[in-house]
């Protein structure tokens, strides 16, 4: 659009490209850097640019790190034996939070043929080579709880159950501390649907 | 429930309009092309998210407007709240409640439920079997937060199925990671079929009592689910004596698999899921005869009117309370004696609103008491 100045507009494009920003946002975000100071825009360039080139991929788990292999697949202090499977890096961060003590490997995604992708654009191979080692006794599907995760979860265990490995999957269940009659009347289905014999 | 106030801004040919309803029946008088239907629609758009006329959101601006707003004060037994729609040419819609924004539009039913009768509908009997199954799938969504969870995800599967199906017959897929969709496929489907199943079976109860007493109880309608593996065939199959216990989990679950099994080769072939509510049906019938083949436009229209009276009482049975019912221009064919045993059944129960041309004909009926607005070019005219 023509109503901004064109490295306005140029920046406001580039900021609505990213994920969960709209139009009407990215404009506040691009007026707000272009009225800050010229030292707080270099350093978020900066900060852009140096996550960019100083993270890659675990040579191992897959995640995102600054070193090859990660704080989690070299710390002494996890259980080698269980791996926590994601579809992305953001799940590694919400599980750690829990104080899971296992290794993870992130997937990079989900299975969906709408978005044309296939078991093959996932990081399945190297998740089978690292089951090749008998360390791991336990793998836990830790997909999204939507189709496409649950789609993921199921093409996993049929192809790691095999191999010998016990193969769990999160539970659906209820939030912790609340009242019954508060929950969401779909959560509540779907811990029903998932209950246990005490 | 009912809305107490409405408010449009720049919605179709409504530059401003701000009425305050009656808490029962709303008559809006005025010659065809002045804005009776865009009313009703305006209040179906809120309550649903979308307009029953169009798919194109922004023929609902007004011409040369950049914002269409609706704007409803609604009491329901839990209380009163605003709702606000907001439609923009380049933004996606955005719905409030109470001043706070709707996070998914799937978010909005159950808030004001509504139940809409227009001239379209008559094609409910004899129409394709995709407009019976949006009938009955805006009914259970409308009431149920787990049937809109179940059919949102049915039908995400649906279409991640059918597009791998597709990629199988063009010779990219492997055939064996079909069944990665398959259990899930069976799973929302089961839900959804035996949510329809119940429904049908109590609508045709309470269509059938409403088909008596408009028709003079001399015709007896009975209305029966017809699952995917039943609507294939013929209408006199035995599928038209069944009722809800034959449609448990487990055999629709069980029928569901076979389905799937038997069809896969076939599936492959086309690329395309043939088995499934998808295909679901169903059927009305008149003294036991299939009424998509003999019966009259008079037939079919009391059958609609009769169906649609089922649906406030089934919404009041689930949810407590009536849902507005929304009546375009559909009463003013009906003859003196169905329309006033009509009137009569939703007098001083259900808030109406209801469009016709001729006010004459409602002021022969001796209704007890209405509120009538005269509509003109998009503005309101007369109020009494």
């Amino acid at each position: 659009m023509s109503i901004y100045a064109k490295p306005v507009a140029r920046l406001v494009e580039e900021l609505a490209k990213l994920p969960g920003i709209g139009p009407k946002t990215a404009q506040r975000l691009a007026f707000h850097i272009v009225s800050g100071t010229r030292q707080a825009a270099e350093s978020l360039a900066e900060a852009i640019i140096e996550a960019k080139e100083k993270t890659i991929y675990c040579s191992v788990c897959s995640n995102l790190t600054e070193t090859d292999p990660c704080p989690i697949c070299t710390s002494p202090g996890r259980d080698r034996g269980i791996i926590c499977v994601v579809e992305e890096p953001k799940d590694v961060i919400a599980i750690e939070r829990t104080g899971f003590k296992g290794l993870y490997h992130v997937l990079h995604g989900a299975i969906s043929p709408i978005d044309g992708i296939g078991p093959g654009d996932l990081r399945v191979k190297e998740l089978l080579q690292r089951l090749q080692a008998d360390t791991v006794h336990e793998v836990i599907l830790g997909t999204d709880p939507n189709v496409e995760g649950e789609a993921t979860a199921m093409y996993l265990a049929r192809l790691l159950k095999p191999l010998g490995v016990k193969v769990t999957r999160m539970a659906h269940g209820m939030p912790v501390g609340s009242d019954l009659e508060y929950v969401d009347e779909v959560t509540l289905a779907k811990a029903l649907e998932g209950r246990r014999e005490l | 429930m009912h809305v107490e106030a409405l408010e449009l801004n720049q919605f179709r040919n409504y530059r401003n309009l701000n009425i305050e309803l009656d808490p029962y029946l709303n008559i809006f008088v005025g010659d065809n092309a002045q804005g009776k239907t865009n009313l009703l629609e305006s209040v179906y758009f809120l309550a649903t998210g979308r307009s029953h006329r169009t798919n194109r959101d922004w023929d609902l601006i007004y011409w040369h407007g950049e914002e269409a707003q609706v704007k409803a004060q609604v009491t329901t037994a839990i209380g009163s709240f605003t709702m606000r729609a907001v439609l923009s040419r380049d933004r996606r819609k955005r719905f409030m409640i109470g001043g706070e924004e709707l996070r998914r539009q799937s978010d909005l039913l159950g808030f004001l439920n509504v139940v809409l009768f227009s001239p379209d509908d008559l094609q409910l009997i004899k129409g394709s079997p995709t407009m019976r199954r949006r009938f009955i799938d805006l009914l259970l969504a409308q009431i149920s937060k787990v049937y809109r969870h179940d059919l949102v995800n049915y039908n995400r599967v649906l279409q991640q199925r059918n597009t791998f199906l597709k990629s199988i017959a063009e010779g990219k897929g492997k055939r064996e990671d079909l069944l990665l969709w398959d259990e899930q496929l069976i799973h929302y489907g089961t839900q959804i079929m035996v949510r329809r199943a119940k429904a049908v079976e109590r609508l045709g109860e309470l269509a059938g009592i409403n088909h008596r007493r408009i028709s003079g109880g001399e015709e007896n309608l009975t209305v029966h689910y017809l699952p995917f593996y039943a609507a294939e065939g013929s209408s006199d199959n035995e599928f038209g004596t069944l009722n809800s216990h034959d449609f448990d989990a487990v055999r629709i679950g069980e029928d569901f698999a076979q389905g799937l099994e038997a069809n896969r080769q076939q599936e492959m072939r086309r690329g395309v899921t043939l088995v499934g509510p998808q295909r679901d049906d169903i059927l009305f019938r008149i003294d036991g005869k299939d009424a998509r083949q003999f019966a009259s436009q008079g037939q079919q229209r009391t059958v609609v009117l009769a169906v649609k009276l089922a649906e406030l009482e089934f919404m009041r049975e689930e949810v407590g309370e009536y849902p507005v019912f929304l009546l375009d221009d559909v009463l003013s064919e009906l003859d003196f004696s169905r329309r006033s045993s009509f009137l009569e059944i939703i007098g001083g129960k259900v808030q109406t609103l209801l469009t016709t041309t001729d006010v004459g004909n409602f002021r022969q009926d001796k209704l007890d008491h209405y509120r009538e607005y005269g509509i003109v070019d998009g503005r309101l005219v007369g109020e009494g």
